[in-house]
């Protein structure tokens, strides 16, 4: 068995656990599920308040969990969740927060140079499949497949679009320069 | 140049993509100590504890795949055992945060060379953060530690239980209570700024939201031991019984009550310490009364305790 088939082994049964109840399988879900759902999140909202709303994701998730019927359906369910988060930050009060671009995008993420901010601008303006799998593979360091066990994607979809992604941002970067 | 790095990092690094790597990598999922969920949802306390601890777990983990393995290994078991979601078997490491959980009819013994051995009982739950430091959500633990004193902790819902060279067992109830009972050595236990020092032969119960509660030795008076209780329970009045059936012997237990008890009740417990325990000359009632450090020391130097080496570097929170 592969380390990606034992991963996805061992994630089901945290899945049905927490399903049923199990808090602490829940918790062990939030460890390995959070730099996928940070990720989505990354591609569409500031930085400094993306690792917020992981947590809302999360708990969003730990509320409705009980009414998942599958754990193959867990992973896009969650990313889905993401998703729909990072939109209700646009409609919410988030948005009337002040828009001091280099300030803001320098609270609550300390160390983080201009390039990152600026490269991360870059690979927003991508497709969105290539978007969050390029921030997946370069922000979160996780590698193709293990971005395919955690998304529910395909492993070729995934490939796909990490090929075609960094093809276009190496575009965007050549132009940038 | 192929897209094998890319891909899963395998083959030469494309040095285009190894540069955004390190440019975008601030950018990584980490989790902040100031974002705890429980703070934000107070209604889902618990869950949100242990999402928040095991969050804490995975900053330890950000960039390593999979989860760091710890120094724990599955030296033996009896029934089914399951382990990260799958039947553990004897030589499984445990991995930071992985879950550990026994049946009703199992349990399971782990050993870390430099550390000790861990005998996990029946329907419990257990996680290993590092290598010093376990979690025990419920059930049973029996630790036998041979590691230094004051390297290996168990974190449960209620205390930390903090080795000080010994062997000790640790009752978990599902509504995140405790009982620790020591067979050798000293443990100590911590919760929020309240300490307790329990020796081999002694027990000490700890409560949710309340952190440990006063050390007894188990052969006290049982009369002792119930007017403890319900002093621990709240009953206020049950310190005289306390007070009444205490012996010499109970000097260790009137000790942690000096400095547990309202200012108003610590005349009285002092006074009974005193006449029980040999208090030496250069310790005064009063100091004692305003809980001066130097006092309440000497006072448990009185008490003349055995393999208590740990204590000189103790950091003091009275």
């Amino acid at each position: 068995m592969t380390p990606v088939a034992i991963a996805v082994e061992e994630d089901d049964g945290l899945i049905l656990a927490a399903a049923a109840g199990d808090r602490g399988a829940f918790g062990e879900l939030y460890v390995r599920y959070a730099r996928m759902v940070h990720g989505i999140l990354l591609a569409r909202v500031p930085p400094r308040d993306a690792e917020d709303l992981v947590q809302d994701v999360f708990m969003s998730a730990m509320r409705q969990l009980r009414g998942l019927r599958t754990a193959a359906a867990f992973r896009g369910w969650l990313a889905a969740i993401a998703r729909n988060r990072a939109m209700d930050y646009f409609r919410g009060a988030w948005r009337n927060a002040p828009l001091d671009e280099a300030a803001e995008r320098q609270h609550g993420v300390p160390a983080a140079p201009e390039d990152a901010f600026m490269v991360l601008d870059l690979i927003r303006s991508l497709p969105e499949a290539y978007r969050e799998t390029l921030i997946l593979r370069l922000v979160e360091g996780m590698t193709g497949p293990e971005i395919a066990q955690k998304t529910g994607l395909t492993p070729d979809s995934v490939r796909v679009n990490l090929c075609r992604g960094m093809k276009m941002l190496r575009e965007l970067l050549g132009g940038a320069e | 140049m192929n897209d094998d790095y890319l891909w899963d990092r395998s083959g030469p690094p494309d040095p285009e993509v190894a540069r955004l790597e390190q440019t975008l990598a601030p950018l990584r999922y980490r989790h902040r100590p100031g974002l705890a969920l429980e703070a934000r949802r107070p209604r889902i306390l618990w869950a949100a504890a242990a999402a928040a601890v095991l969050a804490a777990v995975a900053t330890w983990q950000v960039g390593l795949r999979p989860s760091p393995v710890t120094a724990w290994q599955v030296a033996g078991l009896e029934g089914t055992v399951r382990l990260g979601g799958r039947h553990a078997e004897v030589s499984m490491t445990l991995r930071s945060g992985q879950l550990l959980r026994t049946g009703a009819d199992s349990q399971i013994t782990l050993q870390a060379d430099q550390f000790g051995q861990i005998d996990v009982g029946s329907d419990s739950q257990l996680r290993a953060a590092t290598d010093q430091h376990v979690l025990l959500d419920r059930g049973q633990l029996h630790a036998f530690i041979w590691s230094r004193p004051g390297v290996f902790q168990v974190a449960t819902p209620s205390a930390s239980a903090i080795d000080l060279g010994c062997e000790y067992t640790i009752n978990v109830t599902a509504a995140g209570d405790g009982l620790l009972r020591v067979s050798r050595g000293w443990v100590a236990f911590q919760h929020k700024g309240l300490e307790s020092f329990i020796p081999a032969g002694a027990a000490c119960a700890t409560r949710k939201r309340e952190g440990p509660g006063i050390p007894y030795y188990e052969d006290a008076s049982e009369t002792l031991r119930q007017a403890l209780s319900a002093f621990e329970a709240g009953d206020a009045a049950a310190l005289d019984g306390i007070l009444a059936a205490a012996t010499p012997h109970d000097g260790l237990t009137l000790w942690h009550l000096l400095t547990r008890v309202p200012a108003s009740e610590r005349a009285r417990v002092y006074d009974r310490f005193a006449a029980l325990v040999e208090v030496p000359s250069d310790v005064s009632r009063d100091g004692v009364l305003r809980l001066d450090a130097h006092m309440i020391d000497r006072c448990w130097d009185a008490l003349v305790l055995e393999n208590t080496e740990w204590w000189r570097g103790w950091e003091r929170k009275w």
